[in-house]
């Protein structure tokens, strides 16, 4: 239990508990808030009340969501400068602003739309409310994007210079060392870093398929139950349709952040896949197996061969008919390895239940088609359960692509940005589809690019620095001890062990720790008492309620189920 | 980073160009920003966490209890989102002093976070509980986490104002760390607890108690209006005793504050008409006047707060040329004006937002409208 005493490790548990438990509300309130604008939609349209019913349930739904979701985002606004000071310091000019701009996204939407959302049934036109609701649906999906964007920002930093810190005008200096500070340079190469495009669309797919099976597990419910048939079959229905998207979608756009990890994060793809060294053949696919860190080997393994490659490639032999494979984690110092482990279980659980949803979805509208969906009494088991992978798949999601960022808080600049640094790395991407001055490429000083004879893959060579410093591809099979490495350059990165509040003790944040996890056991309590209590109660319900003034309660009650205005005068109570 | 690796890029790198660096005032107006934010938090929470304050002093059973937490319960949420902006803001603005002071007051800031959660919790909770412990213990819940949020807040600012021990890379400094024995297991809340912080502290209870009470006697009729007047000379008292104790220390402890500013000396001036009409407005039951008149408090508070600290952002009690400045903790001249465009465009919103909560829920509330039951 050493670790209990190490302030870096306890930072990052603490880090991974608070946003893990922030991340189980939004990615539910902006699915929702997809459904929901389709149910004004369909509401404004036909008029007909069982819409307006549907809608007004799951509006009281997505409060509850969007309450807790604001609860433990105010958590995750102050840890950085609580536990991550000194990275808040380095990033501050770049990513704080990122972070800033997410807060005041969260209160366009709350402001006033979310208001009237909530409280505006009975006081606003029903195309307003619609509007309000689109705008309620767009505003979450915005914030996701600036979080996004600024986690992108730290994986695949682009857009900024690293300068000395000035203090009264000249470079600020700490025992001997200069302190520097990452600036901005380019606002768009910021935000628009490789992977930010890639990683966000993944998101929302992501959080599409949470939002659908949060709905199509609770109507299945009702379904399986035979109550409050009207609305739930049509939740279903719609709910069905996003789900399909979000999980198809979530396969390829998950592809898309694979092939994106490979060129960028290299180490992290071998990680993923457990890929501990460097083969010069095709790489497999492990399906099944364990990796073992202290034998940097995997056990049990069982794979597709050649399928990792396809997967990356898209094709398994270059031009000259070399075979193309994967760079392993032979090729960085042990230090600068991820826990394999960790990333390599989070990331087949995410493709795993992925998998699974996908099952799900196909069936049911195979069975949806043929009319006999709501007799297949297993199927809506499966939905109802559906919700677990779907949740559990977003985290895994997320530790796969946190851990597997380790050791570094702030990844080092991919080589394909900065090509003045081209000599810094080796791992050069050539893609023919790409016009040539976004090309990745191996790149040496003087080279002309024909010289690489045409496009290909520099994956499978060995790479050797020869003496006057200079890189070259060795064709496959040629002795690797030659020096082959991917090495990052470090001047534009940060590491974790150098981000963390030096200010700290550990015993201080695993108090924290405990803190929090009581917290969110109390929160955790909350949310399951209001969703039981609501699920139970069902959207057919009108029974006046407790007539008493929590924010949910209040919310429950503008939205006509207590009828009078602070819900007492004459309100009967059970 | 690798230490050589630093030095030798920046041995031979030009200083940084001036047109990236943020001129004076943009620094001096995101000061200005924060306090606004600061102030507006400290307004709305400030009557939120008030009514939890005088929760079991007002309110003498749960039925009338219950009339707190109707009144509370629609808008704590609201209220919240301008610390997050606050937070938010210093982050982007001058994220040196956010990194320092937030490491620095870990420990306090979790205690606050921790009672503001656990008030919305047993808020909500209450308004589902049935039985008569349980509605007990949430209002317990309620107001000693809304008494503990409101100390701690103000044993930071105070400890803040008086600057704490930071060494030059800006990182607190146990107490106790020159010692063999290291500092105290309790070091990390401590350091912040002077006899000026913690009558910060206190100032901070007696000031939002009354600026709460104002409010409730503002959304609440009946008996729970009756109480107040009962409870308000009390409440007066201590408030003044301790800004008077308050301003005898700070005169004493905090060096910036013995030097006289225009806008401190305005803020004072303001802050002692408003405790005056306060008091007044009270006899003549003047209940917005009342409520405008503890509005006023709190924000001469931050004001002074403000004016206080400035041109720091944080004090080091150790060296005063450790402290950090706004000026060298600033972010580029293209982060704030980008972040100004975006903190214009977005008050607006919030105050629109926050302009259609209340109306929604506008009315008062009264103890004849808690349905008998729930007396429990
Ligand atoms: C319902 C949610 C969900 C589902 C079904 C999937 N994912 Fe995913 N995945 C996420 C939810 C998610 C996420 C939580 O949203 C992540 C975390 C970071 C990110 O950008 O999205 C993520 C990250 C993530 C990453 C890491 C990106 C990085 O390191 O930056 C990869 C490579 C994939 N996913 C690939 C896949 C593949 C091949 C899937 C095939 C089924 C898949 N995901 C299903
Ligand atoms: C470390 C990272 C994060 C921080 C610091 C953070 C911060 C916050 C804060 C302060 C709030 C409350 C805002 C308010 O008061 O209105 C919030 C809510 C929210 N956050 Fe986060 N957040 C983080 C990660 C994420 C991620 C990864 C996503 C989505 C992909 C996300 C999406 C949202 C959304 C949609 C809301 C609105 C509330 C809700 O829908 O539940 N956040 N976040
Ligand atoms: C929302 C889903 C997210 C989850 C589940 C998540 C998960 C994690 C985990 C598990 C760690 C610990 C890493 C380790 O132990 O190796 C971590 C660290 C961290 N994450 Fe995330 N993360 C999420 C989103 C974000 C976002 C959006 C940001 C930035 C805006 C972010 C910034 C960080 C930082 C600064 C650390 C600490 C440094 C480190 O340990 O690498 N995370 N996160």
């Amino acid at each position: 239990m050493e670790f209990l005493t190490d302030t870096e490790i306890m930072s990052r548990i603490q880090f991974a508990i608070t946003i893990s438990f922030h991340y189980l509300f939004p990615p539910l309130t902006i699915g929702l808030g997809f459904l929901l604008v389709a149910m004004e939609w369909k509401w404004l349209r036909t008029g007909d009340p069982v819409w307006e019913r549907t809608a007004r349930f799951w509006t009281s739904m997505f409060a509850i969501n969007f309450a807790l979701g604001v609860a433990t985002g105010i958590v995750m606004e102050f840890e950085f400068g609580t536990n991550w000071s000194e990275y808040s310091r380095f990033v501050g000019d770049v990513f704080g602003s990122m972070l800033a701009a997410e807060g005041l996204w969260a209160f366009f939407l709350e402001s006033g739309f979310l208001a009237v959302l909530v409280f505006g049934w009975d006081k606003v036109s029903r195309r307003f409310h619609f509007f309000a609701t689109l705008m309620v649906c767009l505003g979450s999906t915005f914030s996701s994007i600036w979080i996004v964007m600024a986690n992108s920002w730290m994986q695949t930093p682009t857009g900024f210079a690293v300068e000395p810190m000035l203090r009264d005008g000249v470079p600020w200096v700490v025992d001997g060392q200069p302190v520097t500070r990452a600036v901005l340079t380019d606002f768009f190469a910021a935000i628009l870093n490789p992977s930010s495009v890639n990683r966000i669309t993944h998101v929302w797919v992501g959080a599409a398929t949470m939002g659908s099976f949060f709905v199509l597990s609770i109507s299945a419910y009702w379904i399986l139950r035979g109550r409050h048939l009207a609305v739930a079959t049509r939740s279903f229905g719609l709910a069905l349709v996003l789900a399909a998207i979000g999980t198809v979608g979530a396969m390829m756009t998950g592809d898309a952040n694979a092939r994106m990890v490979a060129v960028h994060q290299p180490v992290k793809l071998a990680a993923m896949e457990g890929v501990y060294e460097t083969s010069d053949t095709l790489a497999p696919l492990t399906i099944i197996g364990m990796p073992d860190d202290a034998e940097s080997k995997m056990d049990w393994e069982i794979g597709v061969p050649g399928a990792l490659s396809a997967l990356v490639y898209r094709r398994l032999h270059d031009a000259e008919g070399h075979p193309l494979s994967i760079p392993g984690l032979d090729l960085v110092p042990e230090d600068d390895r991820p826990m394999t482990a960790v990333v390599y279980a989070c990331f087949h659980i995410m493709v795993g239940c992925g998998t699974f949803l996908v099952g799900v979805v196909g069936l049911g509208i195979y069975h949806w088609l043929r009319g006999s969906l709501w007799n297949t009494r297993w199927l809506l088991l499966m939905f109802i359960i559906g919700v677990f992978p779907a949740a559990i798949a977003n985290q895994t999601g997320w530790f796969t692509a946190e851990t597997g960022r380790q050791p570094w808080v702030v990844h080092p600049a991919s080589p394909r940005v900065d090509p003045d640094q081209g000599a810094m790395s080796p791992l050069w991407l050539v893609d023919p589809k790409r016009p040539e001055s976004e090309q990745v490429r191996l790149w040496t000083p003087g080279d002309p690019v024909d010289d690489l004879a045409g496009w290909h893959y520099p994956y499978g060579r060995r790479i050797v620095t020869d003496a006057k410093g200079e890189h070259r591809i060795l064709p496959a099979g040629v002795d690797p001890e030659e020096g082959a490495s991917i090495s990052y350059d470090g001047t534009k990165s940060m590491r974790t062990s150098d981000g963390f509040s030096k200010a700290l003790r550990s015993g201080a944040v695993l108090w924290a720790c405990v803190m929090f996890l009581l917290i969110y056991l109390m929160l955790g309590m909350l949310w399951f008492v209001v969703l039981n209590h609501k699920i139970h109660k069902g959207p057919d319900d009108h029974t006046p309620g407790d007539g008493e003034g929590g924010l949910i309660v209040a919310m429950r009650r503008a939205l006509g189920e207590i009828t009078s205005m602070t819900g007492l005068r004459g309100g009967g109570s059970k | 980073m690798s230490v050589a690796s630093i030095l030798a890029t920046f041995a031979t790198a030009p200083l940084p160009a001036a047109e990236i660096l943020a001129p004076p005032w943009m620094a001096h107006l995101w000061f200005v920003l924060l306090c606004l934010l600061l102030t507006g938090y400290a307004v709305l929470d400030g009557f939120d966490l008030g009514v939890g304050i005088i929760h079991f002093l007002i309110g003498r059973n749960a039925r009338e209890r219950t009339v707190h937490t109707n009144v509370i319960g629609p808008i704590w949420d609201g209220n919240e989102v301008w610390l997050v902006t606050f937070g938010g803001g210093l982050f982007a603005a001058f994220p040196l002093a956010y990194g320092s002071i937030f490491s620095a007051f870990m420990v306090p800031l979790v205690i606050v976070l921790f009672c503001l959660i656990a008030r919305a919790t047993s808020l909500e909770f209450r308004s589902k509980a049935t039985g008569r412990w349980t509605v007990l213990a949430c209002d317990l819940l309620f107001s000693v986490a809304s008494i503990v949020a409101t100390f701690v807040l103000g044993v930071a600012t105070g400890a803040v104002m008086e600057g704490v021990p930071i060494d030059p890379a800006g990182n607190l400094v146990l107490p106790g760390t020159m010692t063999p024995g290291g500092p105290g297991p309790f070091a990390e809340i401590t350091f912040a607890l002077t006899p000026f912080s913690v009558t910060c502290g206190v100032l901070a209870l007696t000031l939002f108690a009354l600026h709460g009470a104002m409010f409730l006697n503002l959304k609440a009729t009946g008996i729970t209006e009756t109480r107040i007047r009962g409870a308000f000379i009390g409440m007066y008292l201590a408030f003044l005793g301790s800004l008077l104790m308050a301003t005898f220390l700070a005169f004493r402890d905090v060096d910036a504050a013995s030097g006289f500013t225009l806008l401190g000396g305005f803020a004072t001036l303001l802050n002692v008409l408003a405790i005056v009409n306060l008091a007044w407005a009270m006899r003549q039951r003047g209940k917005w006047r009342c409520f405008l008149a503890s509005t006023v408090m709190v924000t001469a508070m931050i004001v002074l707060f403000g004016s206080t600290i400035h041109p720091n952002l944080l004090v080091s009690s150790l060296d005063p040329t450790w402290s950090i400045t706004i000026q060298n903790a600033a972010s580029t001249r293209a982060t704030l004006l980008t972040m100004f465009v975006v903190v214009v465009v977005g008050i607006p919103f919030v105050l629109l937002y926050t302009a259609i909560t209340y109306w929604t829920f506008r009315g008062t509330v009264s103890v004849e409208d808690v349905p008998e039951d729930r007396t429990a």
